[in-house]
């Protein structure tokens, strides 16, 4: 067992097969860094809880084709990604911190999926983003591609 | 690393993060002058090589949109490095780029999205200054026709242009096409009656036409292939001693340095071995084709004495030897022939494909290339083509499958693909391309009765356009 710690100092016991998909902390525990808790100072409690849940569920990734666990997997991701935008920050953030590469492209991934089809106002209000453009600079890239920007399948909606 | 990206830093915790191990799968050498350095974040919760790798997995059709989120959204869809990341996660898209020639000769470009299922309309091609040597028009062409010449080639390339051509107005006229290294390519052409040397090209991350390198000859109607990630080009007519004459010659041109280079020129061995010099005279070696195959560059040739094309093998230019060799015998003898002796090909999957439209009026058939018997060979399912030499065909190696593009009855444009990979020889090669799954998904019509071989993917209005040419880009 690896013993981790969050920044809101709570320890969490994780299988060290689970953990070691975190391409940090097995180097940490090939290179004899992990004997006691591993501090992670940039993970909160919450943040990591969805990690170690992620970690213990792809435990035998390599079987799962093998067991017919597959589907069952794909289910789990499925699942797991349903978040909110914060949290699925945290997520990656911590995904890219540790080094957990599945993880990191499951996230990514699904962040990507949920830009898809959205109007530019949408994507803004999701991710918080504020509009630099120019009126000007916006009707040039509007009138270098007019069909863009129009059509049903265009979702206003922000979630 | 740590040091840029802090300099928008709204969390405390970021710059340890970023200074962490990084994600193996989009490893990337930054620079300083990255675009990003002095603008607002991409994603504010999220470091922007976190964010570049969330929009590298955002499909192509939505990066128009992508453009108008802000001043750094633009500049990353703009940006080289978003393509790199693409490269490097496996997210690139193929989409079909389709050259089409309206009333009025104009030339306008479409590209098909066979995900989205959308296409989009590129920028127009630009309009070419006149440089000083294309002055002389159409009416030197015509003059030097009438002066007797023997060759008539000026007829042929009239042939080539379609009836209601008009050989002195339209730029582009005639160019080559080209696709190398995710950009498309305008090679030479006729303008003002002057074949030329210029080289236009089109780069999807920028959406724009710009001019690169010139060839070293000027060239109209010559061939393209890509080999080794780099563009060849032979033949063609050029405009020499006041008269037009087929070229021999060739050149390659290198993507990422932006230079062409010499390639020894065919040797038209056949021409020469023509029994008098009244008939070697009289007939015009032409390069009709250029496919790339089996690490080489395959070139159909024709002897030409307006109207007719004799087909006399062809000759293959083989890059390590830096040398041209005979063509194989049956390679040469059964290599289909279009119009006006141009010789469509395409290798898919390894395959060599040519179209052969001579068995009917109203259909044409595909033909594969078998390698060890050195013979073609005559795949089942009819093409179900509207052929009236107005509005011809075009075949692509799209997504792992041989497609055709074609025009229907009621003038659309169709894009057919063969839904069943066809081997005359054993292989391997088994496509998985993921973006096959979305086009099965496409309840389009079957047709022609033979063995459901043609599936119908997208489908536009034409009307009046021609079929010019068709690339594809994996971008």
């Amino acid at each position: 067992m690896v013993k981790l710690k969050s920044n809101d100092d709570k320890e969490f016991e994780v299988e060290e097969a689970a953990v070691i998909q975190s391409e940090m902390i097995k180097n940490m525990i090939e290179d004899g860094c992990a004997t006691s808790v591993i501090p992670l100072p940039n993970i909160d409690s919450k943040t990591l809880i969805k990690v170690i849940e992620y970690l213990n569920k792809h435990i035998n990734m390599g079987k799962a084709a093998e067991t017919g666990e597959e589907d069952d997997l794909k289910e789990f991701d499925e699942q797991f990604v349903n978040m909110g935008w914060e949290e699925l920050f945290d997520v990656i953030m911590a995904a890219n911190y540790l080094n957990i590469h599945e993880l990191m492209e499951l996230c990514c991934q699904s962040a990507a999926d949920r830009l898809k089809n959205k109007s530019v106002r949408a994507v803004r209000e999701m991710l918080k983003i504020t509009n630099d453009l120019t009126e000007e600079e916006e009707q040039e890239i509007i009138n270098d591609a007019p069909w863009a920007f129009e059509g049903p399948e265009i979702d206003d909606t922000v979630n | 690393m740590g040091g840029i990206l802090s300099r928008s830093n709204h969390n405390p915790n970021v710059r340890d993060l970023v200074q962490a191990p990084q994600n193996a799968s989009c490893k990337r050498q930054r620079t300083s002058d990255s675009f990003w350095e002095h603008s607002p974040r991409l994603i504010p919760s999220l470091p922007d090589e976190i964010s570049i790798q969330i929009l590298a997995r955002l499909p192509r059709i939505y990066h128009l949109s992508a453009k108008l989120v802000s001043q750094s959204w633009k500049a990353a869809i703009m940006s080289p490095e978003l393509y790199r990341c693409r490269k490097e996660l496996g997210t690139t898209e193929e989409w079909l780029y389709l050259l089409t020639k309206t009333e009025g000769d104009k030339l306008l470009w479409y590209a098909f999205d066979p995900i989205s299922m959308r296409w989009q309309r590129l920028p127009p091609m630009p309009a070419i200054a006149v440089n000083d040597e294309a002055r002389s028009g159409l009416s030197g062409l015509l003059a030097w026709n009438m002066a007797g010449s023997s060759t008539r080639l000026a007829d042929a390339i009239k042939g080539w242009l379609g009836r209601r051509s008009a050989l002195d107005q339209v730029p582009f006229c005639g160019c080559a096409i080209g696709a190398v290294d995710g950009c498309l390519y305008a090679l030479g052409g006729f303008f003002r009656a002057a074949a030329m040397r210029s080289v236009w090209r089109y780069d999807p991350i920028v959406n724009a036409w710009n001019e690169v390198s010139p060839m070293s000859t000027a060239r109209a109607y010559c061939k393209t292939g890509v080999l080794n990630g780099k563009l060849y080009v032979v033949g063609g007519v050029t405009r020499d001693r006041g008269g037009l004459s087929p070229l021999q010659s060739a050149e390659v041109f290198n993507p990422h340095t932006g230079i062409w280079s010499e390639v020894p020129s065919m040797p038209f061995s056949k021409a020469q071995m023509l029994p008098t010099a009244f008939l070697a005279d009289l007939l015009k070696p032409i390069a009709t084709g250029m496919t790339s195959y089996r690490g080489k560059l395959y070139v159909p040739q024709s002897l030409y004495c307006w109207p007719f094309f004799v087909d006399v093998g062809g000759e293959v230019y083989d890059p390590e030897t830096n040398a041209w060799i005979e063509m194989p015998i049956g390679m040469g003898d059964g290599w289909p022939a279009r119009q006006a002796g141009t010789k469509l090909s395409v290798t898919v999957e390894g395959e060599l494909y040519a179209l052969d439209p001579s068995s009917t009026l109203d259909s044409a058939r595909i033909k594969v290339y078998d390698h060890q018997d050195d013979t073609w060979k005559v795949i089942e399912g009819d093409i179900p083509i509207n052929d009236n030499s107005e509005s011809p065909y075009l075949l692509a190696g799209f997504l792992g499958k041989l497609h055709v593009i074609t025009k229907d009855a009621n003038q659309n444009i169709m894009v057919m693909q063969a839904d069943r990979q066809y081997h005359s020889v054993p292989s391997s090669s088994t496509s998985a391309n993921s973006l096959q799954k979305f086009l099965h998904e496409v309840p389009e019509p079957v047709l022609g009765s033979e063995a459901n071989m043609w599936r119908v993917v997208a489908l536009r209005s034409g009307g009046s356009a021609e079929l010019v040419s068709c690339q594809i880009l994996d971008v």
